[in-house]
């Protein structure tokens, strides 16, 4: 993995404008996806008007402790043109050349709002950063970046959260590109909580060098309709990466969740764990993917699904796949779908707790494992935006 | 109360059509005996009816060959294994009517 | 007996070789014309012929698969849809390659079996054995006999359920099938028959058992049994490149069926099936099924659960060896409550063999009290070996109980130093520990089988580590 140690504000003109022509260029060798293709087949975008979003972003919100051991950069439409490392643009731009269909495609050609970051090799910052994005205007279009380096032996915690007006309906497409070099430690979280009418779609990727380790939570809780295709690659020898992924869906809300652990090298391991509840109406698809190479010998693979239907009406699709191409590995995946077990609501209600409380406690217990593995803010921060999803409070007075 | 809406001339087609009313898509069938409308969608994966081969007073969805009877909608083979719905039809003055209330 | 040969599959290519003129055949390639003759041969009813010839219709329209094995080299034109022996054969066993006579030493088939193989005549002896079995089915009023037969002795049984559990537009080779179909078996048993011990293809001397367009419809009557093999461990030489056949069971309520299949076809054969069964209420459907060799494999046993008290269960097994590709897996439809079903694959990759699960489990809305597991396990043996699972779950119900679980491995590097510690050399140990592997299906088959299967996979193992 390369690392650009000259200046990291080397001086590029125009650099966002490259990315988003680089997207541009990609978005019109491709077509819209639809049913025939395999990942887009439950998810049908065929009758969004992406196009019809106009862009529009806001300033971010951050919350970072003492400046001075870390590199922030931001940039949003409206403030100009900034000067970003030569790095983070060159990662953009390969992105968006090697974008999977249009819709992400079409994110890297209207990148209108972002941040770099970089943490100094050895540099250990124990506070958390929080960057909050609560986008434009309603019916318009943020396409969001993130671009996190940690250089050797480094570690933070970096935090995003993406919100928008109460009731508005937005579309929000975000990528953010984690960078974990040699011997360092990232622990990230995404938090996807827009209102319930809007569109989400997630383009995050993370590289993890030798002995890197990645720690990444992906909470998505908003939208009428998200999708999201994080991809982990472990590139050096002793690359872990554990993923967490919690979600919910409510009446008229679909989402789609489709991360990717790739192992390229040898000796990496990986664990994720998504778990998600549905009441009627709401609709999940998981199609997570373990793929090993031929030569990533030594890799421990691991890919969970769990989904709790609270209701008749629900539907989780949970397809997770293996494409394993070396054999001394070590990789299992699992999945379970079910309902509460009524034994126990049965023996809450008989202890003096209504129907309603009984399930919420239970429901409470199913993501209690997930969010366990949460850090200490984002579990908080998780908790108290769950208790406002519908799918603890519908039923509420 | 009958609601019924224009769908297609009579000798606007020959064995099989598909139309629209209101954004709801039906497969019109002639049959020696009368003028028949199902739902254009096979129960099983969702494709159109109207496209499929009649033998018998049966249709065969063009994609995994499920057979429905034209005049019931009753699914006669697998892998569907649900009845489409079955919609009244009129013809008056050379303009084929479906029941858009049986639609409801 | 002599030094045990090293014999590996590869080495069983060889076919049938008829002397021309004693051979009727349609030729080379598909036509409207073929189809009529194949008709005109059996002396079917117009009703079949008219199946046929609307199969062919729906063949040449419908697109191949987009997806499972690499398909691209059949040549549809180049393939001989049909061909019978007109003459009896007679050959003598000391004909056949010394090789193939000690591999069949060391499978340990029985003797009438490996002459029948060896397309040797030895017809008396298992004609006796059909014999009998016959004169006791007939007793039971159980029919069991070829579909050609079926066609013209018990046309109602036959309209009444034949292409409605796969029917001919169900995808490419369906089609074929239901085009150019010959010979396979059609089993009817009774209300509250059970038929005790399992029927096989190989009983009714036929040429046609082995043919590549086999077409089998079994219908279990209310809370009947019967237990159907298909196939048989031994290599099955065949000049033909592409096998398509079609599987339909239906089991009516309190049934229970059981199809086991152990195929182990020459390395250059394309082996695409359709096998689906119906299970009404509380009936039962099981599928056991082996794929060892041939180049392409793409095989889903499914059973669709429409009663309550239905169950479903699939057991497979998949060995690909070098250059070969098995996409094979299972499918369950829960369209009824209190169903169950399970469904255990488990396979193994050698060298650069690639053996990918592909199953469906779905679940329809409403239903309460579903329970379902899935368990694949993969085990690749050398550096090369390649393993690929796609689970596809579609639950719309909530009262349900759904669990997965696929593992990847590879033989441990412990298990075998220990076996090798114990005086087994290497292949030895590696071939224990596979059918250690393989044991809890190996298990659910008849002991003939059983037998013969684990040291096939011996067979197969020899030469594959290091």
């Amino acid at each position: 993995m390369k690392h650009d140690r000259g200046n990291s504000l080397v001086q590029t003109p125009w650099s966002l404008s490259a990315v988003r022509k680089e997207g541009e260029r990609r978005f019109s060798e491709l077509e819209w996806p639809g049913p025939s293709d395999e990942m887009w087949r439950r998810t049908d975008v065929s009758g969004i008007d992406f196009e019809s979003f106009r862009p529009d972003s806001s300033a971010v919100q951050t919350d970072l402790p003492e400046r001075g051991k870390f590199e922030l950069e931001s940039f949003y439409t409206g403030s100009g043109e900034k000067n970003l490392s030569g790095d983070a643009v060159s990662t953009l731009i390969s992105h968006a050349a090697e974008s999977r269909d249009r819709v992400e495609a079409f994110h890297y050609s209207r990148i209108n709002n972002g941040f770099t970051l970089r943490i100094p090799s050895g540099v250990h910052i124990e506070e958390p950063m929080v960057l909050h994005f609560t986008g434009g205007d309603p019916g318009t279009h943020e396409a969001l970046f993130g671009h996190i380096l940690a250089e050797e032996n480094s570690s933070a915690r970096v935090y995003i959260i993406l919100e928008d007006a109460d009731g508005s309906e937005t579309l929000r497409t975000a990528g953010f590109h984690f960078e974990v070099g040699r011997g360092s430690s990232v622990k990230a979280a995404a938090i996807q909580d827009l209102s319930l009418k809007s569109k989400h779609f997630g383009f995050h990727s993370a590289a993890i060098d030798k002995d890197g380790q990645f720690t990444f939570s992906e909470i998505d809780l908003g939208a009428a309709l998200s999708v999201s295709a994080p991809v982990f690659s472990t590139l050096g020898e002793g690359a872990q990466v554990d993923i967490t992924g919690l979600y919910a869906a409510a009446g008229a809300q679909h989402k789609n969740l489709r991360p990717v652990q790739r192992h390229a090298e040898p000796y990496g391991s990986s664990n994720s764990l998504y778990k998600g509840a549905l009441l009627p109406g709401g609709r999940t698809i998981f199609q997570g993917l373990i793929r090993v190479e031929p030569g990533a010998i030594r890799t421990d693979a691991y890919l969970s699904n769990k989904n709790l239907l609270l209701e008749d009406g629900a539907r989780a699709d949970s397809i997770p796949s293996l494409q394993i191409l070396n054999n001394d590995v070590r990789c299992t995946h699992g999945s379970t779908t079910g309902k509460l077990n009524p034994e126990q609501v049965f023996y809450l209600q008989s202890r003096g707790f209504s129907s309603d409380e009984a399930k919420r406690m239970l429901l409470w217990s199913f993501y209690d494992d997930a969010l366990g593995k949460l850090p200490e803010l984002v579990a908080e921060s998780v908790r108290e935006r769950l208790l406002r999803h519908p799918i603890f409070s519908a039923g509420d007075g | 109360m009958a609601d019924w809406k224009p769908a297609v001339k009579e000798d606007g087609f020959r064995n099989s059509t598909r139309v629209k009313i209101d954004g709801k898509p039906f497969a019109l069938f002639r049959l020696e005996d009368g003028i028949y409308a199902l739902d254009d969608i096979c129960s099983h994966e969702y494709s159109r009816l109207s496209e499929g081969e009649i033998w018998d007073g049966e249709v065969y969805c063009p994609k995994h060959g499920s057979r429905f009877d034209i005049r019931s909608g009753q699914v006669r083979s697998f892998p569907a294994m649900v009845p489409v719905n079955s919609y009244p039809v009129r013809v008056e003055d050379g303009t084929v009517y479906i029941d858009m209330e049986a639609a409801k | 007996m002599a030094d045990t040969p090293n014999v590996g599959i590869e080495d069983y290519r060889f076919g049938f070789n008829f002397p021309d003129s004693s051979v009727y055949t349609t030729g080379k390639g598909l036509s409207e014309e073929v189809v009529r003759q194949i008709s005109r041969q059996k002396e079917e009813p117009e009703w079949m012929l008219n199946y046929r010839l609307r199969a062919l219709e729906a063949f040449r329209r419908k697109a191949m698969p987009n997806w499972g094995a690499d398909l691209k080299a059949i040549n549809f034109d180049e393939i001989v849809y049909y061909a019978r022996p007109t003459d009896k054969q007679s050959r003598s066993w000391e004909e056949l390659p010394e090789s193939i006579r000690e591999t069949y030493d060391r499978i340990g088939i029985p003797e009438a079996e490996r002459k029948f193989l060896a397309g040797v005549g030895a017809q008396y002896d298992s004609e006796v054995v059909y014999h009998n079995l016959k004169k006791e089915l007939e007793a039971k009023g159980v029919i069991f006999s070829d579909p050609e037969s079926a066609v013209r002795e018990h046309p109602e049984i036959v309209r009444k359920y034949f292409g409605t559990v796969v029917p001919y537009g169900d995808n490419k080779f369906a089609a074929l099938n239901s085009a150019v179909w010959s010979g396979g078996s059609f089993i009817y048993v009774p209300k509250g028959v059970t038929v005790d011990i399992p029927l096989q293809a190989y009983f009714r001397i036929n040429l046609e058992n082995f043919g590549q367009f086999e077409r089998t419809l079994i219908i279990a009557d209310e809370g009947s049994f019967v237990h159907y093999i298909e196939g048989c461990t031994a290599p099955v030489y065949t000049t033909d490149s592409l096998h398509s056949a079609v599987v339909e069971i239906i089991a009516l309520p309190g049934a229970r069926v059981r199809y086991s299949t152990i195929q182990n076809w020459s390395t250059d054969v394309y082996n695409l099936v359709t096998k689906r069964a119906v299970a009404h209420e509380n009936a039962t459907v099981e599928w056991v099924d082996g794929n060892i060799g041939s180049k392409r494999t793409m095989k889903y046993p499914s059973v669709y659960l429409m009663g309550e008290g239905a169950h479903g269960e699939v057991l497979s097994i998949a060995f690909a060896g070098n250059g070969q590709e098995q996409d094979t897996g299972g499918k369950m439809v829960h369209m009824a409550s209190n169903t169950t079903s399970t469904i255990t694959s488990k396979s193994i990759s050698k060298a650069s063999g690639i053996a990918s699960y592909r199953g469906l489990l779905k679940v329809a809305p409403g239903l309460n009290n579903v329970k379902s597991r899935v368990v694949c396990d993969a085990l690749l043996l050398n550096d090369e070996s390649a393993t690929n699972t796609y689970p596809y779950m579609e639950i719309e119900s909530d009262d349900v109980s759904i669990e997965h679980e696929a593992r990847v491995s590879r033989i441990g590097e412990d298990q075998l130093f220990y076996l090798q510690s114990r005086g087994f050399d290497e292949d030895e140990a590696s071939g224990l520990i596979v059918n250690g592997f393989l044991d809890p299906l190996v298990k659910q088959l008849p002991m003939e089988y059983a037998v013969e299967l684990n040291r096939l996979i011996e067979l197969e193992m020899e030469g594959s580590v290091g």
